[in-house]
């Protein structure tokens, strides 16, 4: 008896595996499978493109650590992308919640400014680097044109032209063009918490900030955790944006370079003759860390809920 | 039966389809037919490497000179042209280095166009303040001056875009550094960029710094080809593309060229700074390579080079050629006369950190007061260490 039931909930694992197969292939061939080259062509030496020469264990990874342009330029674009991860992660998450916030008490106009901020994230953004290039030029750019008519003269700085304002630049654009996503997934939050339990905390005496602080706050822990989580995955691999400020070589004088433009520069870029095995190298390096910092941070966030609850 | 040919450039099929290149071609060689497909420019490489590996291959294919083209042949996936194609005898030596396999000398393209690189400057501007074309480094130096008196800015570089600062300071330096003997005790290893004259070469981006364009490490591209089509600056050191770009925009500017002049006690006198831009390969899994040789020969020769290049508004590779275009045959004389490599575009992009990328960046330093010369010389060289290594050239 006991042995029916069980096949009855369970079926045979090559029925398990029929049903499962789409999705795997799927899986294995758009995922898996570049995942796994990358990380195999890095174990190679490669001449003039995709001619293999030989398996070189873990010698462009070494190369990574030992060499220059590498020695020198990974440290500094791992800094920039780290300062952006930490730009981002403050501001997106302030102003992001600060505006859910807002909007969730306005009631009927909300889906009109949910979408005004989000139109910037339906832009590429190429062309937001490209606008932002054009409006922020010291030559022709509105901006400092208007600082200068109001007699700011001392503020119409050249944004992009000076490493100290370059990446600050860039971050502020970068949450300039993602603010919507945290506002939306903060919004759908807000909305989900019972009014109840703010009720319940009035009646106990609770103020407006108290009854955000110890009942709102903690509820929003998960969704606070998802946008930390994609901002930190972002913010690794973001390309397009210093890309389209600065080139690939992250102008001025590498004050925007970042792991991507490295990446692009030794893959695309170079001539050298061992571009594969290296670039393949720095990717999975990247994709190690991403990795590793997403789990580290998933780690961290349940442990806080798990205390919360 | 067909050929195909593949090109990264829109402009170049357009060429060949309304420019009668292809009608000229087929019209001498009855029974073959020539198709020329324009690739997606950004992807060309990687289309190119996946299209010459498998069946169905193009039969000639254009590539990018140098780095690129070398790498090409390490795959095996062109052949050498030594003795496909019969003369070789018009192309200049620079042409021809681009075209060549950096570890064997072999030639692997037959060379598409030569870039120069000069400043372009405005002749109203000029005339206005009564300057003639400076005939010295230090003649130079004053004209800007005076420009700068005038409320004109007097040199403008696209000093946002590395590649472009690099272009610029290899127009201004070229010769100080010493042309072509400098090249070639570079590459024999007898001297590096560390070398005095190099150093000084370098110090003349620090020295052009106050008659450049406000905040000109802001400066992109598009901006610096406005602000020198519209006046707002003089001059503008820069390939010949600009001949294009300027008509295309419709720009009023009247404009002349100009090679940077050198002083009496440089190494070097004045030079045109050019450097290989493409050339045509033959693919090694071509259908038809006898076909594909033929018509390799006749892009080669005089008939094409005269029709592509007067159709494109570049600078041929090889001699023979009338332009009709003023400006362009300006430089083309030039170019034939007093040809100098562009050192980085030539020889120091085959590795990480390419040799024009790091100049980019350190002549932005010296411009935000964060390197002086002697520095930037040696911060190119350190990295250039990384792998390049005198001798490597075979073809030199």
């Amino acid at each position: 008896m006991a042995k029916t039931s069980r096949s009855v909930r369970r079926p045979p694992p090559i029925v398990v595996l029929l049903f499962v197969l789409p999705a795997l292939a799927l899986f294995g061939v758009v995922l898996l499978y570049p995942m796994a080259s990358a990380l195999g062509y890095s174990l190679f030496e490669w001449q003039g493109g995709t001619n293999l020469v030989r398996f070189n264990w873990f010698h462009n990874f070494v190369v990574l650590f030992t060499e220059q342009p590498f020695v020198e330029q990974m440290p500094r674009a791992f800094l920039h992308n780290l300062a952006i991860f930490a730009g981002t992660l403050v501001l997106q998450n302030s102003i992001g919640l600060f505006l859910a916030v807002q909007l969730h008490k306005l009631g009927p106009f909300r889906r009109v400014f949910q979408v005004l901020y989000t139109t910037p994230y339906l832009v590429s953004p190429l062309v937001v680097g490209y606008l932002w290039t054009l409006l922020l030029s010291p030559n022709f750019g509105p901006i400092n044109a208007t600082l200068k008519s109001a007699g700011l003269d001392s503020l119409a700085l050249s944004w992009l032209g000076e490493p100290s304002t370059a990446l600050p630049v860039l971050i502020l654009v970068s949450v300039w063009q993602w603010i919507g996503f945290p506002v939306l997934l903060y919004g759908a939050a807000l909305g989900a918490i019972p009014p109840e339990l703010g009720d319940a905390a009035s009646v106990d005496g609770a103020g407006g900030w108290r009854r955000f602080r110890h009942v709102t706050l903690p509820l929003l822990t998960p969704v606070i955790g998802t946008v930390s989580i994609l901002t930190f995955i972002g913010a690794m691999e973001t390309f397009t944006l210093p890309y389209a400020f600065g080139g690939a070589t992250g102008s001025p004088a590498g004050g925007t370079d970042v792991l991507s433009l490295l990446f692009f520069r030794v893959s695309f870029e170079s001539g050298a003759s061992n571009a594969l095995g290296v670039s393949s190298a720095l990717a999975t390096l990247l994709f190690l860390f991403i990795l590793g910092g997403a789990v580290l941070g998933r780690r961290l966030i349940r442990a806080q809920e798990d205390r919360l609850s | 039966m067909r050929l195909t040919v593949w090109t990264w450039s829109n402009e170049a099929a357009t060429a060949f389809k309304k420019g009668g290149i292809i009608d000229a071609f087929e019209k001498a060689h009855p029974g073959v037919d020539v198709e020329v497909v324009a690739q997606l420019d950004k992807n060309y490489e990687t289309l190119l490497t996946t299209g010459l590996a498998g069946s169905g291959s193009p039969d000639i294919v254009a590539l990018r000179s140098y780095g690129v083209l070398s790498s090409f042949a390490d795959s095996g996936n062109i052949v050498p042209l030594d003795d496909v194609v019969k003369d070789w005898g018009g192309f200049s030596k620079a042409a021809l280095t681009g075209a060549k396999r950096k570890s064997d000398g072999k030639l692997y393209a037959v060379p598409q166009g030569i870039q120069t690189a000069q400043v372009y400057y405005n002749k109203k501007v000029f005339a206005d303040l009564g300057l003639a074309v400076p005939k010295t480094w230090d003649e130079f130096v004053s004209a800007a001056q005076k420009i700068k008196g005038s409320g004109v800015a007097p040199v403008v570089i696209p000093g946002a875009v590395a590649a472009q600062i690099s272009l610029a300071a290899e127009v201004i330096g070229n010769a100080r550094r010493g042309a072509g003997d400098f090249q070639q005790a570079f590459l024999g290893g007898q001297k590096n960029l560390t070398d005095p004259d190099n150093v000084a070469a370098i110090g003349l981006m620090e020295q052009l710094k106050p008659y450049l364009v406000d905040n000109v490490t802001s400066v992109t591209l598009d901006e610096a080809v406005t602000l020198f089509a519209t006046g707002k600056a003089a001059m503008f050191p820069s390939g010949t593309w600009q001949v294009t770009t300027f008509a295309n925009l419709g720009a009023k500017v009247d404009y002349g060229t100009f090679d940077v002049p050198a002083n009496a006690d440089w190494p070097s006198k004045s030079v045109t700074v050019s450097y290989a831009d493409g050339g045509w390969a033959l693919a090694k899994r071509s259908a038809h390579p006898t076909e594909a040789a033929e018509l390799l020969n006749w892009l080669a020769g005089t008939e094409f080079a005269n029709l592509y290049a007067n159709a494109m508004g570049t600078i041929p590779a090889r001699d023979g050629v009338t332009l009709k275009n003023p400006v362009l045959a300006e430089m083309y004389q030039r170019y034939l006369s007093t040809p100098s490599a562009y050192l980085g575009a030539a020889y120091l992009r085959y590795g990480t950190p390419s040799g024009t990328d790091l100049m980019g960046e350190q002549v932005q330093k010296i411009w935000l007061g964060k390197a002086t010369p002697p520095a930037a010389a040696q911060s190119i060289q350190t990295g250039i260490d990384a792998w390049f290594k005198p001798g490597d050239f075979k073809s030199e």
